[in-house]
């Protein structure tokens, strides 16, 4: 199978290089893997990291916000007929070596599979208590409109198969999209699966949510689930 | 209505109309949003020329002043072009959006 690694990158210039170099120590079994950055109108030096160490790069002409750079993504991986394609964040959080067990999730016939932080007791990822509490009212809500328990609704460590990639290049939230996307397809009859992985602490770089945005988030993200879960009723049928 | 006040308000529709003309001519304002406004000083200019007209509608839906009808309809408006204006910007955002997408994998492409 062939399989892409999306990395999403905004001011990563410190970051996206290690994040390339441990991208391309991975082997998988009979796979190919690809990746592809999507440079989302960094104002620092990310662009010219790139291009200096010659990495794949498409660079946006300006800023989208995180939904807009992810799906150009998929709709690379969609053009070039990739079979798996895996979100992976640029700053060092993600780590490779989880790469495998998603694809061969992907492989045993789930259509998403995402890299869950509260799956298991593996995971150390430290986060500060106000988080848990709003990932967990995500995930709360996000049963009670699907049925489904997600354990870690808010992850960006996605693998996607054909069928994911091509729904998702036609139609893909434009910001903070993980919660919602996933509603849309366990709404429409996709097998979601959620498997632990461990993260790391963000080397550099913040995080796209900092507290001053979080009720916003919170309040933006539990009507984008809501909506999810009323408008993909009728396109499942 | 005093003669001067109807004269004054009937320029400024007037005035209005040939600003959203011109407008039109320089193709910084498409069809499909002169006619909005275009209706509306047409209505104004109707507004001043007939008030009784005003006043039928008043006593019929029992709204006891002229002034407060044409503020709630002016409001209400207002409230719905502006409505209709995020709903442009939203659209929009989407295509942009889809442009800069294509336009950056072609450029990808390309320089392959």
């Amino acid at each position: 199978m062939k399989v892409l690694v999306i990395i999403p990158a905004y001011n990563e210039e410190k970051s996206i290089l290690k994040t390339v170099n441990s991208l391309e120590k991975i082997k998988l079994k009979g796979h190919t893997l690809d990746y592809i950055i999507i440079n989302d109108g960094s104002t620092d030096k990310t662009k010219e990291v790139c291009e200096m160490n010659q990495l794949n790069l498409i660079d946006l002409p300006f800023n989208l916000g995180i939904g807009g750079a992810v799906q150009t993504g998929y709709k690379y991986a969609y053009y070039n007929n990739y079979d798996v394609a895996i979100q992976f964040d640029g700053d060092g959080q993600h780590d490779g070596s989880y790469i495998n067990n998603l694809v061969t999730e992907i492989k045993s016939g789930n259509n998403i599979v995402i890299g869950s932080r509260f799956v298991s007791e593996l995971s150390e990822f430290k986060s500060t208590k106000i988080r848990r509490i709003g990932i967990s009212f995500l995930s709360w809500l996000i049963k009670v409109v699907t049925g489904k328990k997600i354990y870690d609704p808010t992850s960006g460590f996605r693998a996607a198969d054909k069928k994911i990639i091509q729904l998702f290049a036609n139609d893909y939230p434009i910001d903070y999209p993980e919660p919602d996307t996933i509603v849309t397809v366990i709404k429409k009859g996709y097998q979601v699966a959620e498997i632990p992985v461990k993260m790391n602490k963000r080397e550099n770089g913040k995080s796209s949510i900092n507290p001053m945005k979080s009720i916003y988030y919170m309040i933006k993200v539990s009507l984008a689930i809501i909506i999810a879960g009323a408008s993909s009723k009728k396109g499942s049928e | 209505m005093p003669l001067k006040l109807v004269v004054v308000l009937i320029l400024f529709a007037l005035l209005f109309v040939i600003y959203v003309w011109r407008n039109v001519l320089k193709r910084n304002l498409i069809i499909k949003y002169a006619l909005l406004w275009l209706i509306f000083s047409i209505a104004m200019t109707i507004a001043v020329l007939i008030p009784d007209f005003l006043k039928i509608i008043c006593n019929s839906i029992g709204i006891a002043t002229v002034s407060n009808f044409i503020f709630f309809l002016g409001f209400g408006i207002l409230l719905f072009i502006t409505f209709v204006l995020t709903e442009v910007v939203s659209i929009q955002k989407a295509k942009i959006t889809t442009l800069a997408q294509e336009v950056a994998i072609l450029k990808y492409e390309k320089d392959k």
